[in-house]
């Protein structure tokens, strides 16, 4: 009975993370987006000001705040896919403890 | 272990993206301290045997930042007259930015001369001052010129024509009163030569009929005074000497800078 309930735990536990990397990096694909479009636009605003086209002015705030807002949400991206990155590094996971 | 790993990511996530709300919030709350602004209105006030009367602000805001030069016109009623103009940037992004080249700079005036320019001083990150003194001998105009710093994205320039004008009478003329911000109350400069009056109890002296005030320390001919001491000088002079005060007009009344009479020349001081 016990190992049912906490099959059904593990399994609503792994919904939500399922849930989560959904949310995580879908906002973080639109949030690059956005910043690379607004980072591109600050990159070309002092040659677009030589032939008298502007940047808008809300731009750098755009980027700063959009780019924050990647930068949080990454961290969120680097703990949902910690083992993936440490196997990459060539750490191996630890041994989990055997239930006896 | 999973989970810790989420809830510690999320917190550092809320922490991360409030970073830059939070960083605005100190930067506002430190910039916050009220500045004293002066609303510049139509002034008029008689010197010594003209008048001068002054219009507000000229604004010009093509791109992101202001420029704003006090007064936007002038009427005098007789040539020689010199007027202070007073020059401001609002900037839209503090200072210093990545186009810090930016620079105020003020034309060639037709019939007048620009006696005096003052270097632009940074008083806030986000406000920069100028003035100069113009001596105006006809109508004319002088124009003041804000240049973003080269490569700026948001503004390439930013003008304001001050206009002047030498008319009979000054006070028949009608004035469109424009409202803006200044730092400074824009101020009137002349140089009165006559022989004095002096008044130790109101501390002042008059000449032709008008009232100058000679207040605070000076420094006459490399020796300091106090303003008793060189009115009480002034006062011992045997008449008939002639003086010439250069004076400059604030805050309604005329205040002596400079005085000369027998060799001697007496600069007011800082005290």
């Amino acid at each position: 009975m016990n190992s049912i309930i906490l099959h059904a735990l593990g399994v609503r536990v792994k919904m939500r993370i399922i849930v989560l990397r959904k949310i995580v990096s879908l906002s973080l694909f639109v949030l690059w987006v956005v910043t690379g479009i607004t980072g591109i636009l600050l990159l070309i605003g002092p040659l677009l000001a030589k032939i008298e086209v502007y940047v808008p002015t809300v731009i750098p705030g755009i980027h700063t705040y959009v780019g924050f807002g990647a930068l949080g949400i990454s961290m969120i991206h680097i703990a949902l896919n910690w083992d993936v990155l440490k196997s990459y590094m060539g750490i191996k996971p630890k041994p989990k403890a055997r239930r006896e | 272990m999973m989970r810790a790993r989420i809830v510690i990511a999320i917190v550092l996530c809320i922490v991360i993206v409030l970073l830059p709300v939070i960083t605005n919030i100190l930067e506002n709350y430190v910039t916050s301290t009220p500045r004293q602004y002066t609303q510049p209105s139509t002034t008029t006030f008689i010197a010594s045997g003209g008048e001068v009367r002054f219009t507000g602000c000229g604004e010009s805001h093509e791109g992101a930042d202001t420029l704003i030069v006090c007064p936007s016109e002038i009427f005098v009623s007789e040539a020689g007259i010199i007027v202070r103009v007073n020059i401001t940037v609002k900037f839209k992004h503090a200072q210093p930015c990545p186009y810090s080249d930016w620079e105020i700079s003020v034309g060639t005036p037709s019939n007048a001369e620009i006696v005096n320019e003052s270097k632009t001083e940074l008083v806030d990150p986000y406000t920069a001052v100028k003035y100069f003194y113009i001596r105006i001998q006809g109508n004319g105009t002088v124009t003041v010129v804000y240049e973003y710093g080269s490569g700026c994205p948001y503004g390439a320039e930013e003008g304001v024509a001050v206009k002047y004008y030498v008319v009979e009478s000054v006070s028949s003329v009608a004035l469109e009163q424009t409202t803006s911000l200044t730092e400074s109350t824009t101020s009137a400069y002349k140089v009165f030569e006559g022989i004095p009056n002096v008044s130790l109890e109101s501390k002042s002296l008059q000449i032709n009929g008008t009232s100058i005030e000679v207040r605070g320390s000076w420094v006459c001919n490399g020796e300091e005074l106090k303003w008793r001491d060189v009115l009480t000088e002034l006062s011992q002079l045997p008449p008939p000497t002639k003086v010439v005060v250069e004076a400059v007009y604030e805050e309604g009344v005329w205040k002596a800078t400079k005085i000369e009479f027998n060799n001697t020349t007496c600069v007011r001081g800082e005290g």
